[in-house]
């Protein structure tokens, strides 16, 4: 009796050393695992942190034309955020914009103040929409669009916001807003472009579109559905602004040889650029009905 | 034409153009809507008439409001308020104004660019030497301010050449200078010609719509 009770004794110890041994063994894999979740958590927080600080109020003074104080955190957050997080928060700040009303808090806010507030998270949406990285969206794209995502709907809606900061707040209120005085301005111009070209050619552009219905009159409901044509219209401004460029002339080295060399540099510069532009006219061009 | 170039660089800035607003009934955004203005420049009044006024915005999202326009013509019976038909009734005004009151800031750059995109729209050769020259004096005249106007008068001489005051109250600069025939409807052609964007389409609409 007393064997098979020592023997049960030292069965049950060694499974629980080896349960032990296998617990310790197994430790790495687990805190890998929890640091994943802390990191995951953090991700989010980070994130939600992020998007938040956004929204305060002392970044929302100056929405027009350009929204100065927000720009530079939605670049940072759009630049660090996880993709496979972006799809979920666009669907609930979009929900948010559409569905609380002035009096959501049992007192109706001011007019101004309540429709000052959503403008705010419309154009920090169109800020991370806009400054997405191009490998970023498109990772977004195929899982949520191609293969039909939970977020499908709010992803063709953030395509439509990139679409309306690129044109409207990077290009026209930015960029175009004054003349081109030197080759980086033309680059500039051209790199968001090609971001609106990107969108412009995706197979599904007509299922491309925005409507917000939460503010208060006067603004009343946001909505635009995507024309492809954007993208041509664009080229054809920044050709015809590159083509009136303003000579630079000023001596940034001191020494006229130096001078000349980054002048050739710049006209090279400027020569691939125009070609580039030259090549996309053309293109949307050729496939105009 | 070597007469012309030589008249539009070297007429000097001889006199200040005044305007004389007559103040009307109506405002927008804060502006008084005149019912017309004297003007004087190079010497000579011209009295012409309000035919229309609007407010230039600009899309960003949502509508940037930009300033309040006033046209005014010398023969307010022969300006025709029709989309196609009101720059070519320009060729029996003797003299055209268009008064910008801005709502906000603009600098010199972003005006002269918005007339450049306006230039592009309605096919006009930017290295035209009236043009160039009529872009540099928008340019020189410095920076629009929230509250200030910048005037622009064309008016046909008896030799067939063109006079364009330019003034901006803001920097109290004015220029004057002779150009060759047709430079009026260049110009004009930024507010009554091709829109350049759909805010300037929305105010040429109101121009023409003959409320004031």
């Amino acid at each position: 009796m007393r064997v098979i009770l020592g023997g049960m004794f030292l069965l049950l110890s060694a499974c629980g050393t080896q349960k032990a041994i296998d617990s310790v063994q197994d430790m790495p894999g687990k805190m890998d695992n929890m640091q994943k979740q802390m990191d995951n958590m953090k991700g989010k927080l980070t994130e939600a942190l992020t998007f938040e600080a956004m929204l305060k109020p002392e970044y929302g003074k100056d929405l027009s034309p350009v929204p100065f104080d927000l720009m530079p955190f939605a670049k940072q957050f759009a630049e660090n955020a996880d993709p496979a997080n972006i799809p979920e928060l666009f669907y609930i700040w979009i929900k948010k914009l559409n569905e609380v009303t002035i009096d959501a808090n049992g007192t109706p806010e001011p007019v101004e103040q309540f429709n000052h507030r959503k403008m705010q998270t419309y154009m920090a949406l169109q800020a991370v929409a806009g400054f997405l990285p191009r490998a970023k969206l498109n990772q977004i794209l195929f899982k949520e669009v191609v293969h039909t995502g939970r977020y499908q709907t709010a992803v063709l809606q953030l395509c439509m916001l990139r679409v309306q900061f690129l044109r409207d707040v990077l290009l026209e209120a930015d960029l175009f807003s004054e003349p081109f005085d030197g080759v980086g301005k033309v680059e500039g111009a051209v790199k968001y472009a090609e971001e609106l070209e990107h969108i412009a050619r995706l197979p599904y552009t007509e299922a491309i579109s925005i409507k917000i219905t939460g503010f208060a009159e006067p603004i009343g409901v946001i909505e635009e559905k995507l024309d492809s044509s954007v993208a041509l219209q664009t080229w054809r401004k920044i050709k015809s602004k590159s083509e009136r460029a303003l000579a630079n002339d000023v001596s940034w080295t001191g020494k006229p040889d130096q001078d000349e060399k980054l002048r050739l540099e710049r006209e090279g510069r400027m020569q691939s650029s125009l070609t580039l532009i030259n090549e996309r006219i053309s293109a949307w061009e050729k496939s105009a009905p | 034409m070597k007469k012309w170039i030589v008249a539009a660089l070297v007429w000097p800035a001889l006199t200040y153009a005044d305007w004389k607003m007559t103040p009307g009934p109506n405002e927008i955004e804060g502006v008084n809507i005149s019912r017309g203005a004297a003007i004087e420049a190079l010497g000579k009044t011209y009295e012409l008439q309000t035919v229309g006024a609007g407010l230039r915005s600009k899309k960003v999202v949502f509508d940037v409001k930009v300033y309040v326009a006033q046209l005014l013509m010398s023969d307010s019976a022969k300006f025709v308020k029709t989309p196609n038909g009101a720059l070519k009734s320009l060729a029996d005004e003797q003299a055209a104004a268009i008064r910008l009151t801005f709502v906000r800031d603009v600098g010199a750059d972003t005006v002269m660019s918005s007339f450049q995109d306006a230039f592009d729209a309605n096919k006009i050769d930017q290295k035209d030497a009236d043009v160039a020259s009529f872009l540099n004096d928008v340019r020189t005249l410095g920076d629009a301010r929230s509250g200030g106007s910048i005037a622009i008068l064309i008016a046909k001489q008896p030799d067939g050449s063109e006079v364009v005051a330019l003034e901006n109250t803001a920097s109290n600069k004015t220029t004057e200078r002779v150009y060759r025939s047709g430079v009026m409807e260049k110009i004009m052609s930024i507010w009554l010609g091709v829109p350049a964007d759909s805010g300037i389409q929305k105010l040429k609409d109101q121009l023409l719509s003959g409320k004031l």
